[in-house]
């Protein structure tokens, strides 16, 4: 599922992991072509693991209040973000105003993702408990 | 108008006692703070009220958010109830009645009453107003007594950890208390 919907950058992953066993595999010295390839290769990669990014739901113990951590998150337009409930109990993602992000209920230990589509500041919040808020910034 | 002003003026004075019930019977019951056993007790009860009002508004009501909203409390304090059960078997304390949890329990029959006698928008209503009032009791019950009183700090932990919940609790009824006053302003009592 997490393949499936990078789509294109999933496959630079799957065309990039071919290369850098054919480079390592050979055991002489790869053409030069490789080698460059070989040097690329890792910064692509690393850039796909970027592009999903991780908020978690959960009590902070120590000022007793539900938060999403981190409470804002700045992306580019076409990454993912995934939040996470830790809590014990339910959460939303539920856009303040407008529909932009509308989770529905996320259980504990259950994770919702949403995928950005255009630029803007989207504050959020959980309509089970409206004192749990939170801010994603698209760039 | 002015009867059914009345009406809601009077219904709101009943939930503004019991809104204010905890604080006073705690003071009268007892010279000082509850034990750890009686406010376990305090707690268990308070949880076991709202999970009965939660059933019976699913039961009863048919409005979209107020059932989301019972159903989220049958199940949020179903949850709370059993980290209460589970850190009392741990900590070896066994629930205790007191004149609070007492008082809580004869509030509450009064209350579940009142709202089986009262059906469609009105029950919805009740039911609403009735979760704004006993969360701002419970909430001010735990920061004002249960937490200072706790003498076992997980314990003391546990209640604080509650807070956020409740005052989430409160706000979500606070937002489908305006909801339903925008759309059945006229039907109600």
């Amino acid at each position: 599922m997490f393949l499936g919907r990078l789509n294109l950058r999933s496959a630079t992953l799957l065309v990039a992991t071919p290369l850098l066993l054919a480079a390592f595999a050979g055991g002489a010295t790869p053409p030069a072509n490789a080698a460059k390839q070989v040097i690329t290769q890792p910064s692509t990669l690393e850039k796909t693991a970027q592009t999903v990014h991780i908020v978690l739901m959960l009590m902070n113990t120590n000022t007793s209040q539900f938060i999403y951590k981190p409470e804002t998150i700045v992306v580019k337009v076409g990454d993912i973000v995934e939040w996470k409930n830790k809590d014990i109990y339910q959460h939303t993602v539920t856009s303040i105003k407008g529909k932009v992000l509308d989770s529905g209920n996320i259980a504990p230990g259950k994770s919702w993702r949403y995928r950005t589509v255009k630029r803007g500041t989207f504050n959020y919040y959980c309509t089970l408990h409206p004192n749990m808020q939170g801010k994603l910034i698209v760039q | 108008m002015t009867f059914h002003m009345n009406k809601a003026v009077v219904f709101a004075a009943a939930l503004v006692c019991a809104a204010t019930f905890l604080p006073t019977v705690q003071a009268q019951a007892t010279g000082s703070g509850p034990t750890d056993p009686q406010i376990v007790g305090i707690v268990g009860t308070a949880n076991r009220i709202d999970i009965d009002y939660g059933n019976l508004a699913l039961s009863k009501a048919k409005n979209k958010e107020v059932r989301g909203f019972a159903q989220q409390m049958v199940r949020d304090h179903s949850t709370v109830q059993k980290s209460v059960d589970d850190l009392s078997a741990k900590l070896g304390v066994t629930p205790a009645d007191s004149a609070t949890s007492a008082s809580l329990k004869a509030q509450a029959e009064q209350t579940t009453e009142k709202l089986k006698a009262l059906h469609g928008k009105a029950f919805d209503k009740a039911y609403i107003d009735n979760e704004v009032a006993y969360h701002t009791a419970v909430i001010k019950e735990i920061r004002s007594v249960l937490i200072p009183d706790a003498q076992n700090a997980e314990l003391k932990s546990a209640l604080q950890g509650t807070v956020p919940l409740f005052q989430g609790h409160l706000e979500h009824a606070q937002n489908v208390q305006a909801s339903l006053g925008a759309s059945s302003h006229k039907s109600a009592y």
